[in-house]
């Protein structure tokens, strides 16, 4: 079983905190790709911004809500946040600027402890406390590893 | 000895944490705070504070009896001493517990292990409010049991209310140490047990290690890889420095389906046909059988040092390696390792020492836990192949100072052997630990595990192995995560004002 990660937090409506997410988005690939590669788990990942909404049907707003990453990697949420910490660079960084510009008050993410819990809080995904998933749907159960081995 | 920043003083360590006991009498007693009347819980942790034991050493003057206190995070919620915003502070996998989906994708508790089925059946009607765990030792029975007493006098008085978790035929329905064997340090399996642990050394220079005592003890992040939490300014930073994470975690072990396992693997025509060249006798086949599953011979011995029998010199040694020990290098370099100690062998999965991980467990090695667990229930006649309906098992303190970075992610690796991208391991088929994985060939959470375990015996290859299909030999009873304060803050949970500590430091 993968973990879904989705990962939404309403951003700050100032100018540099919204570059940081428009900038954000254009470097994310390349700021995770070498961690992700290297840590062999994660199906995808994929950020995005979500717009400010309209206040008049039809009429474009400027600027962003929110900031959406959506991820999927294999086995436990818990562990596994944990090793992508340790892991460093690009994936530690891109979560702290995300943590940088939320609109609720985030502690700076100094710590495991912190991160683990920035991510818990913000995740619409958490595992069903009851019952099985009923929002999330996946093709295949192998791994990335198993998918690689052939 | 001086002042140091990067070490938690001794004094203020609750002593389960920096050493293990070596008393052979102890009983581990559950309580809710909801539920009595009058609770006070003032008057409950100053009743038992002038026995709380810490680590500083004893000298000469070992305790008759003594005590140690863990609170689960909804005990401490209750407790009215952090903050409800503080409270968030710490770890969201120690906020919601082991019964928590989250927790349960890396410990895999199905089945008559599920959670709903944990404390007797009481399930969540006990997840949910079991508030405080006391460990009690003693030197002897009668001193065990007067401290007992005190301690459940105390609770009743203030409120409490005891939760037993096991059945009343079963001692009463507590969780009382037993002796296996005449051996305090046996389990049921008939293993010795405790003899790898982590160095628990002061890291007084912040170099980077997963052995010393700061990845066990909250406050001091400088050079722990485990970096325990909280560790901010806040009131729950305040009142965890100094503590540590216990996963209490009872465990029932069928020792005649373990007994019977070996009986009829020595007599499989395979397995002796396998084995013929070594010339061993059905018992010494079951002892090498029993020994391959652990690593470890039921002396102590480690296969990697002591690989066609146990030795007498080598039953507490810990002075070896699976990958540099063979003079290869690379993906083939854990072959000869194997011959001698299979890949799933439960030591080896629970510490793989320098064998080469995957990329996605981190360059810091793996992880470490503190052991302080013991048996409880009476032993089962020696050999016997059959149940005799008595409860026994594993009295499991595992002490981490992260519970998702050391406690799960160990257990995440016995019920998946993910962790280390070689050759002779097969990832679209990966086994378990050879002990404790759940054999639950339908799980969505640990996809398309094998329940076998491959022994190497002249080679790798399935033809030059012995592969035995394993039955499950364990069931979960119970598990809680609980955080042993500091004796500062129990201290002040007490209500005692200038709680007075010594000067030792280290």
């Amino acid at each position: 079983m993968a973990s879904p990660l989705t990962m939404y937090v309403q951003i700050k409506q100032d100018k540099v905190s919204q570059g940081i997410a428009a900038a954000a988005l254009q470097s994310f690939t390349q700021g995770v790709q070498a961690g992700l590669d290297k840590a062999g788990i994660v199906h995808y990942a994929t950020l995005a911004l979500i717009p400010n909404p309209s206040t008049v049907p039809g009429k474009p707003v400027k600027g962003y809500l929110a900031i959406l990453l959506m991820t999927d990697f294999d086995l436990a949420m818990n562990p596994y946040l944990d090793t992508f910490w340790d892991m460093g660079g690009g994936i530690k960084d891109a979560i702290a600027a995300i943590a940088s510009i939320s609109f609720n008050p985030v502690p700076p993410i100094k710590t495991k402890t912190q991160f683990e819990n920035f991510i818990n809080s913000v995740n619409l995904t958490p595992a069903p406390k009851t019952g099985g998933w009923k929002n999330f749907y996946q093709a295949y159960p192998l791994t990335v590893e198993q998918i690689n081995a052939g | 000895m001086l002042l140091n920043p990067n070490q938690p003083n001794r004094n203020n360590v609750q002593g389960l944490i920096l050493r293990g006991y070596t008393h052979p009498c102890s009983c581990h007693l559950l309580f809710t705070f909801t539920g009595g009347n009058n609770f006070n819980s003032k008057a409950f942790f100053s009743d038992l504070y002038p026995k709380l034991q810490s680590a500083a050493d004893w000298g000469n003057n070992k305790p008759a009896s003594m005590l140690n206190i863990g609170l689960t995070y909804n005990g401490l919620s209750l407790l009215k001493v952090i903050s409800p915003s503080d409270l968030t502070y710490f770890p969201s996998t120690f906020q919601n517990g082991p019964s928590d989906p989250g927790s349960q994708d890396s410990l895999g508790d199905v089945g008559e292990s599920s959670p709903e089925k944990w404390w007797n059946n009481q399930g969540n009607a006990v997840n949910n409010k079991l508030h405080c765990v006391v460990h009690v030792y003693g030197m002897t029975s009668n001193d065990l049991d007067e401290l007992v007493s005190q301690v459940t006098a105390s609770a009743t008085k203030n409120g409490l209310v005891e939760i037993l978790p096991l059945a009343i035929k079963d001692n009463g329905g507590r969780l009382y140490q037993s002796i296996v064997q005449h051996d305090p340090a046996k389990i049921h399996f008939g293993y010795t047990d405790g003899i790898s642990e982590p160095s628990m050394n002061a890291n007084p220079s912040g170099n980077t290690s997963a052995e010393t005592n700061n990845n066990f003890v909250i406050g001091y992040p400088k050079g722990s890889t485990s970096d325990p939490g909280p560790t901010g300014v806040d009131t729950a930073s305040r009142f965890a420095k100094d503590g540590c994470y216990n996963a209490f975690r009872i465990i029932y072990q069928d020792v005649a389906a373990f007994n019977l396992f070996l009986k009829q693997s020595a007599n499989n025509p395979e397995v002796k046909k396998k084995l013929s060249h070594l010339n061993l006798t059905e018992a010494e086949t079951e002892e090498w059988l029993a020994a391959k599953l652990c690593g470890r011979w039921r002396n102590g011995s480690p296969l990697m040092l002591s690989p066609d029998k146990p030795e007498a010199s080598t039953a507490s040694a810990e002075d070896f390696m699976y990958g540099s020990s063979s003079g290869i290098a690379g993906a083939d370099d854990d072959v000869p390792s194997s011959l001698k100690c299979p890949f799933s062998a439960h030591t080896r999965v629970a510490n793989p020492r320098d064998q080469l991980l995957s990329g996605s467990e981190g360059t810091n090695g793996p992880p470490r836990i503190a052991r302080r667990g013991m048996p409880y229930g009476a032993d089962l006649k020696n050999g016997a192949t059959t149940d005799d309906g008595v409860d026994r098992g594993l009295i499991g303190i595992f002490l981490c100072g992260n519970l998702a970075g050391q406690f799960e992610k160990l257990y995440s690796w016995m019920n998946f052997n993910n962790f280390s991208g070689k050759k002779i391991f097969n990832p679209r088929k990966p086994p378990q630990d050879a002990l404790l994985g759940t054999r639950d060939l339908h799980s969505t959470i640990f996809p398309n595990i094998t329940n076998t375990f491959t022994i190497p015996v002249s080679g790798t290859s399935a033809a030059e192995s012995i592969v035995l299909t394993m039955p499950s030999f364990l069931t979960t009873r119970g598990t809680a995560y609980c955080l042993l304060p500091s004796i500062l803050s129990i201290a002040k949970l007490a209500g005692i004002k200038k709680p007075k500590l010594s000067s030792q430091w280290g």
